[in-house]
């Protein structure tokens, strides 16, 4: 007799899962000592929490919380409109960037189509393109810098989209404006470019990708409020893109899709600039004295440019469970086939201290 | 995408002070495009009984609960999405396996139309008028959908929607939306009973809650006789949510794993999370919501009659009457006097879905409903 489960997407079946940073409550219970003391670097979150005056905005949305939320999000998108130069109508919200990345393969993916993207990309786009039956062409990095050339080179009749992150997580690479314009001066007009800039707010000099959606092109820009502004937790991300491609995307999101009290935090958080600046220095600041320490130490590790590090510790798997005995959680990256390396996100001062202590004691056993 | 590593946790131990010092500190749309500045609120003038919310709000310790939260903003609610799951798995008498969260019951809709509809794994089968965006989904998936016209008593027509159906799915709103009808517990469990497993059967469970008719049961207790089954409920109804977005499934595991890869990594926001997770202590908030809806209901339909207004038995927080005449003006002219009533349902013309606000509310509808009519 068939079963439901033999119609279902045959692809779904062996599916990796996501694995996300170790929670602070957990590590807490196994080590049996207060959560206060747990300090969490592994999820590239903002060290020190939400904007004040998001806060205050979100206080003020509980008291309609009974309602559905706005569907077209008209006051967020506007103000993310007016922020990068563009109208509303090019503006769509997500449930958490990841989500903008989920309609994007729902639109254009169908079975035994192609994604390209880089070797250790954020892994986000290979689940969910194989959700949809794609498979993702994977481009061999040159010391972790991104190979756009290759890239392009790699393109089939088969491919629809192309996913560059720009830094990419976990490596922390980013491509630079000249390489940008190289590869949107050869990539075909009928190939999406989603560059995934979740971490733009972090770089000094960022390549402008924008001024391709102003040009029309086939681009979305992906942004999030999970990172600068601190409300990973509420679930808000957007892309950016010309007016066509927004309404294509559209069609495969919920109406109801980003929650009432995010609409209101991000656009308090957005408005919020000074928060914006303290945390960038908090985190230019916590960077630079991290990579001071990794050299003193010796350890090799890919020069950063947002609120993450990735090092070369040999044993990744060994170290990570040593830091975690010493109450340090970062991030193992065997998932990425990077099994000799650590990411470590930026904390405040303090908690990057305490964790050099705990990774030289480990190191040096 | 969803964390499959379930364990035990307490949530008010992570809401408290050490949580906070660790921190030092598709093909068819349903996004409507563009919205302008829309009213949020029924005191601002307008009345709003259009989208089968709850007046109340959020149970008080949801409200508590959240506000001690805002330190948790910075992190990715991975580890209250499991204490949620487990909280939802007692409460039903299920594993934590069981349970699927959503971004609102209806992203639970949008996974089951995927994973189990399409132009392989089967049609959609659905009852004429009932909750439209499961059949939307299908649609997106290229699904057939079938749609199968209720009872003259407003149920289900099972045997109707069986026959109609291979393989798939076949959604049973109950109480059903927009008729706030229900269909009778013999009929649907022998229903289920009877369908054969390679057809899902899914029930939805929005307004469970307000249904207090003997001839009405909820079917999650079937679940583990039925791997076909599977129940949705939400938290934007009985507990106040809409705006938050929590909803949910409960089905065999295997059922469960299916829609699994569909998940959105963090999917649910961790003010939902912890409001869910408070509302599900406060049995006052689902007693008292209860209650002041009935006596609202009973008001409204009382006067609709003596008015010559025939209800449809209502079984859920909105009433769906015969307005005797087309209901698009009615609605129109309605909005003219500040107060919003349910969109048209087409296969109901000329019946309005009127959703069961507090009592002043309901007299404000019936002032300008009488003036209006
Ligand atoms: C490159 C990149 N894109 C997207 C995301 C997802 O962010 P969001 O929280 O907006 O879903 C992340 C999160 O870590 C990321 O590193
Ligand atoms: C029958 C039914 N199911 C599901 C939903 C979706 O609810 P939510 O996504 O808010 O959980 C609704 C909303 O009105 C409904 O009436």
């Amino acid at each position: 007799m068939t079963s439901i489960w033999d119609l279902a997407n045959a692809q779904l079946r062996d599916l990796a899962v996501y694995e996300p940073g170790k929670p602070i409550e957990e590590t807490a219970r196994e080590l049996d000592v207060d959560p206060a003391q747990i300090i969490k670097l592994a999820s590239n979150e903002n060290p020190l929490g939400p904007s004040p005056k998001a806060v205050e905005a979100m206080r003020a949305a509980l008291g309609t919380a009974q309602l559905y939320p706005d569907g077209g999000a008209f006051y967020l998108r506007n103000a993310i409109a007016e922020r990068v130069g563009f109208a509303r109508e090019n503006i769509i919200l997500g449930n958490g960037s990841n989500e903008v990345i989920e309609f994007l393969c729902h639109v254009f993916l169908r079975a035994g189509d192609d994604i390209v993207t880089s070797q250790y990309a954020f892994i986000a786009y290979k689940i969910i393109a194989t959700v949809f039956g794609a498979r993702t062409i994977e481009i061999a990095t040159r010391e972790f810098e991104q190979d756009l050339d290759a890239m392009l080179a790699a393109i089939t009749p088969k491919t629809r989209l192309i996913f560059i992150a720009n830094p990419n997580n976990p490596t922390g690479v980013i491509s630079d404006q000249r390489k940008i314009d190289m590869y949107m001066s050869r990539v075909p007009e009928n190939i999406v470019t989603v560059f995934d800039e979740a971490y733009f707010e972090f770089i000094d000099r960022p390549p402008d990708t924008l001024r391709y959606v102003r040009e029309g092109r086939n681009v979305v820009v992906l942004r999030t409020f999970s990172k600068i502004h601190g409300l990973a937790g509420l679930r808000v991300g957007y892309g950016i893109a010309p007016n066509e491609l927004i309404k294509v995307l559209q069609k495969a999101r919920e109406p109801f899709n980003v929650n009432s009290i995010a609409q209101t935090g991000a656009l308090a958080a957005l408005a919020d600039v000074e928060h914006q600046r303290l945390t960038k220095r908090v985190v230019d600041e916590g960077r630079a004295y991290l990579e001071r320490e990794f050299t003193a130490m010796k350890l090799r590790f890919v020069p950063a440019v947002a609120n993450f590090i990735m090092i070369h510790v040999g044993d990744g798997a060994r170290v990570f469970k040593e830091m975690l005995a010493r109450k340090v959680i970062v991030r193992p990256l065997k998932g990425y086939g990077l099994a000799e390396w650590l990411r470590i996100s930026v904390g405040t001062m303090e908690q990057n201290k305490k964790c050099i202590a705990a990774l030289k004691e480990v190191l040096s056993k | 995408m969803n964390t499959k590593s379930i364990s035990r946790r307490r949530f008010a131990h992570l809401v408290g002070i050490g949580a906070a010092a660790a921190l030092v500190r598709p093909r068819v749309s349903f996004a409507t495009e563009p919205s302008p500045a829309r009213s949020t609120s029924s005191s601002g003038g307008i009345v709003r009984l259009s989208a089968n919310e709850n007046p109340y709000g959020p149970s008080k310790k949801a409200i508590e609960m959240m506000n001690g939260s805002y330190n948790l903003c910075c992190r990715y609610p991975d580890e209250h999405n499991d204490m949620l799951i487990d909280a939802l798995a007692k409460l039903n008498g299920v594993s934590p396996e069981q349970i699927l969260l959503g971004d609102g019951s209806g992203e639970i809709l949008k996974f089951a139309a995927e994973t189990f509809t399409g132009p392989s794994a089967g049609k959609m089968v659905v009852a004429d008028p009932t909750f439209e965006s499961i059949a939307h989904h299908a649609e997106v998936n290229g699904a057939e959908v079938v749609k199968v016209p209720l009872t003259p008593s407003f149920a289900h027509d099972l045997a109707k929607m069986g026959a109609a159906a291979k393989d798939g799915l076949i959604y049973v709103c109950n109480p059903n939306n927009p008729t706030a009808s229900i269909t009778p517990k013999n009929e649907l469990r022998n229903f289920i009973a009877n369908t054969a497993r390679s057809t899902i059967v899914f029930v939805d469970e929005a307004y469970f809650h307000y249904a207090d008719s003997p001839d009405y049961e909820s079917v999650i207790s079937l679940i583990k006789d039925h791997p076909n089954l599977i129940v949705a409920r939400t938290f934007s109804k009985i507990y106040g949510m809409a705006g938050l977005r929590c909803g949910y499934c409960v089905a065999q595991k295997e059922t469960i794993e299916k829609m699994r890869p569909r998940v959105m990594f963090d999917s649910v926001n961790c003010m939902a999370l912890a409001a869910a997770h408070a509302s599900l202590q406060d049995v006052d908030q689902v007693t008292n919501g209860k209650r002041l809806t009935n006596d609202a209901k009973t008001f409204t339909v009382t006067e609709l009659d003596r008015l010559g207004y025939k209800t449809i038995p209502s079984q859920a927080n909105f009433i769906m009457f015969d307005c005797k005449r087309p209901v698009v003006p009615l609605i129109a002219a309605m909005k003219q006097r500040n107060v919003q009533v349910g969109r048209l349902f087409p296969a109901m013309p000329n019946h309005m879905r009127l959703t069961i606000g507090k009592k002043s509310e309901m007299e404000a509808f019936l002032s300008a409903f009488k003036q209006t009519v």
